[in-house]
């Protein structure tokens, strides 16, 4: 390890090597792959080795071992102010943008620990996860980030930051809540599934109680689709995850997997959370692209009905989800 | 991660055991017996043993856990013919997992209150000289909590929970239903440490919804507040306004978490959490009777719903809480007998 204790960072995209002052935040469930540090937001995404860690952490000092096997990795910027105050703008920001970008499982950093290093001492603020997601890796490795990754994360860390009006939406609030309780420890896949399919369902169809699965299905196409060529495709598998959902909650498809083969697990573990998550990145960009409006996601509602009919409205939403990271 | 006993309780005998710390449970007088586990307080001795004591002695302090009160743990005993240690564990922890995990479900049946899985925490096994750790995410968070309302796990509670045990065990040995294995997740997941209570009534109206459909649907004619009500009937209970609640706050709630819609002032969602588990622990426990009874013989049931064995059980079990809303006398008695789970 070269020490750097004490060295300054010269401009916010500089990298860390081993430890300076500053704040760091684990993030629990990713590692890093063929790199061990890369520029993110405004600060690095860092695998501390087990030396730099244990200069914020002496209490672990016998764990060398498990540490080396875990791999932890940590979010570092070269902040000052309150360790809460960060948490909740930075590495919020950081941690959604992981979590829209991969749509892993990721537990919020939050119940894991963060740091505020500096010469004069060590503050750690500890959440429930304590230190056991960092040294034993009790939490699952859910996204394992190379540079193609960690770039793609990138751009949509800035498309969120630019867009904090439209995140704040109640509605996309509710989705983003499903993606990170989802996240936590406890949840089957199914269940995750069942859940993202729910929330899902909160965003596009609402407003309806009447043939819910068409509605879903038409909407989701649109919401979904890069191209008009898509439209059919995504409609038809959004039809099967609609009736995988409603099979499992309404007790018709014990096992959806015995149902389905392979392709019913591909729909659960992807479809679920990848189209909770693309779902709130595109009606994102779209309610900025509307503007100002009363009720923005009636609104929205109402374009995605109308591009399943009319190819003008279909090519207006194509362009705006051109600008959106995919 | 593996340690050695070298003296201590767990190795006066020479029995493979597996350990489920219940963070959280207060009970009685120990041991107490559930069927083939056995609930223990351990001593500090066998804490340091278990757990890794350099561990401990960071979380308490050096000597500190002496004067601490250990967690409630289940003690799941399996056969060992001598050999291998390490692989007569292995052989044995999925077992002793279903086992424990039987209980868990039964405890949450059975009433409220907090206490954490051992899944989240940590298990032990230990055989011989062997001792095996399977830390959990939240291993080291529940040392100095302190409960608002933990888990009264009392002597008048054992012979019902044991009875919940074999209906759970029945039905997860034999054929599962996918709803009923989302519910009965959830539910557990409402009682997951650090969830807020939004997050709760997010699992816990899946949890509904899984089993008695929609909050708005009709089955049989019959809406869902109408047929919970046929639930708290066949254990003779009165439903205390909870259909009433359903209809009215109970949606408006649904709709503001599913939605992020409006706001719920804190204290309607703590009471939403306890009036909602209290529906589920019935419901769930009327279903799990109903499919365990469906899976040696479905024809009175099907009667009771009058439907055909075409249907699910889950449709059928919903028609006959509408029959029984309609004052079948048929669907009533069978809902009664159900209820008994004996």
């Amino acid at each position: 390890m070269m020490a750097l204790d004490g060295h300054e960072l010269s401009s916010s995209s500089s990298v860390p090597e081993g430890i300076v002052e500053g704040h760091y935040a684990h993030l629990p469930g990713t590692r890093l792959s063929g790199i061990n540090r890369a520029p993110f937001g405004d600060g690095v995404l860092v695998a501390l080795d087990f030396e730099a860690w244990a200069l914020m952490d002496r209490d672990f000092d016998f764990a060398r071992r498990y540490y080396s096997r875990s791999q932890p990795v940590f979010y570092y910027s070269n902040s000052k102010g309150s360790l809460s105050d960060w948490m909740d703008s930075s590495v919020a920001t950081v941690y959604e943008a992981l979590l829209l970008a991969t749509s892993a499982r990721l537990p919020t950093p939050r119940y894991s620990i963060r740091y505020g290093y500096s010469k004069g001492g060590t503050v750690r603020n500890i959440g429930p996860f304590e230190r056991d997601a960092i040294v034993y890796g009790t939490v699952d490795v859910a996204a394992v980030l190379g540079r193609k990754e960690i770039a793609k994360a990138e751009e949509v860390h800035t498309f969120v930051r630019g867009r904090a009006d439209a995140f704040a939406l109640p509605e996309i609030r509710q989705a983003m809540t499903t993606l990170e309780r989802t996240a936590l420890p406890g949840f089957t896949p199914l269940n995750d599934f069942v859940h993202s399919v729910i929330a899902l369902e909160a965003l596009v169809v609402p407003d309806l109680t009447r043939n819910l699965r068409e509605s879903f299905s038409q909407r989701t196409a649109v919401l979904l689709a890069t191209s008009a060529d898509e439209i059919q495709s995504i409609f038809q598998r959004a039809r099967t995850v609609y009736r995988i959902r409603s099979g499992v909650l309404h007790g018709k498809m014990n096992d959806p997997f015995s149902v389905f083969g392979e392709d019913g697990r591909a729909v659960m573990w992807s479809d679920g959370r990848k189209w909770l998550a693309l779902a709130v990145l595109r009606l994102t960009a779209l309610a900025v692209a509307i503007g100002d409006c009363e009720r923005p996601l009636d609104e929205m509602r109402r374009r995605l009905d109308l591009a399943w009919s009319n190819q003008d409205a279909l090519g207006d939403l194509l362009r705006v989800w051109a600008g959106v990271p995919t | 991660m593996i340690g050695t006993v070298d003296h201590g309780f767990w190795n006066q005998n020479s029995e493979l055991l597996y350990v489920y710390p219940l963070f959280g449970l207060q009970a009685g007088t120990m041991p107490v017996q559930i069927e083939e586990t056995r609930f223990i307080q351990p001593s500090w001795w066998d804490w340091r043993f278990l757990e890794k004591s350099d561990l401990v002695d960071t979380v308490w302090g050096m000597g500190q856990g002496a004067k601490k009160t250990l967690p409630i743990s289940m003690i799941v005993e399996q056969s060992w013919d001598g050999a291998d240690e390490s692989a007569a564990v292995d052989r044995h922890w999925q077992s002793a997992d279903e086992i424990a995990l039987n209980i868990v479900i039964a405890l949450r049946l059975h009433q409220d209150g907090e206490f954490v899985e051992p899944a989240f925490t940590v298990r032990f096994a230990t055989v011989g000289s062997l001792i095996v750790r399977h830390p959990g995410p939240y291993r080291q968070a529940f040392y100095e909590r302190s409960w608002e309302d933990p888990y009264q796990f009392k002597s008048d509670c054992v012979e019902t929970v044991s009875r919940l045990y074999r209906l759970v065990s029945d039905y997860r040995s034999g054929a599962r239903q996918g709803n009923l294995d989302i519910a009965l997740e959830n539910l557990r997941l409402s009682h997951g440490p650090y969830f807020d209570d939004a997050a709760r009534l997010a699992m816990l109206f899946a949890a509904l919804e899984s089993i008695l459909g929609s909050l708005r649907g009709m089955i049989g004619g019959v809406g869902l507040p109408d047929r919970v009500e046929s639930i708290f009937l066949a254990f003779e209970c009165d439903p205390d306004g909870t259909d009433i609640w359903l209809r009215r706050d109970g949606r408006e709630i649904r709709n503001a978490i599913a939605h992020g819609s409006g706001t719920v002032p804190a204290e309607d969602l703590s009471g939403a959490v306890r009036l909602l588990r209290t529906v589920i622990r019935r419901c769930l426990t009327l279903f799990l009777s109903f499919v365990v009874q469906w899976e040696s013989s479905s024809e009175r049931l099907i009667r009771g719903g009058g439907t055909s064995a075409n249907h699910s059980p889950v449709h059928t079990f919903n028609h006959v809480l509408s029959r029984a809303s309609g004052r079948d006398h048929n669907a009533r008695s069978l809902l009664r007998d159900l209820a008994a789970f004996e």
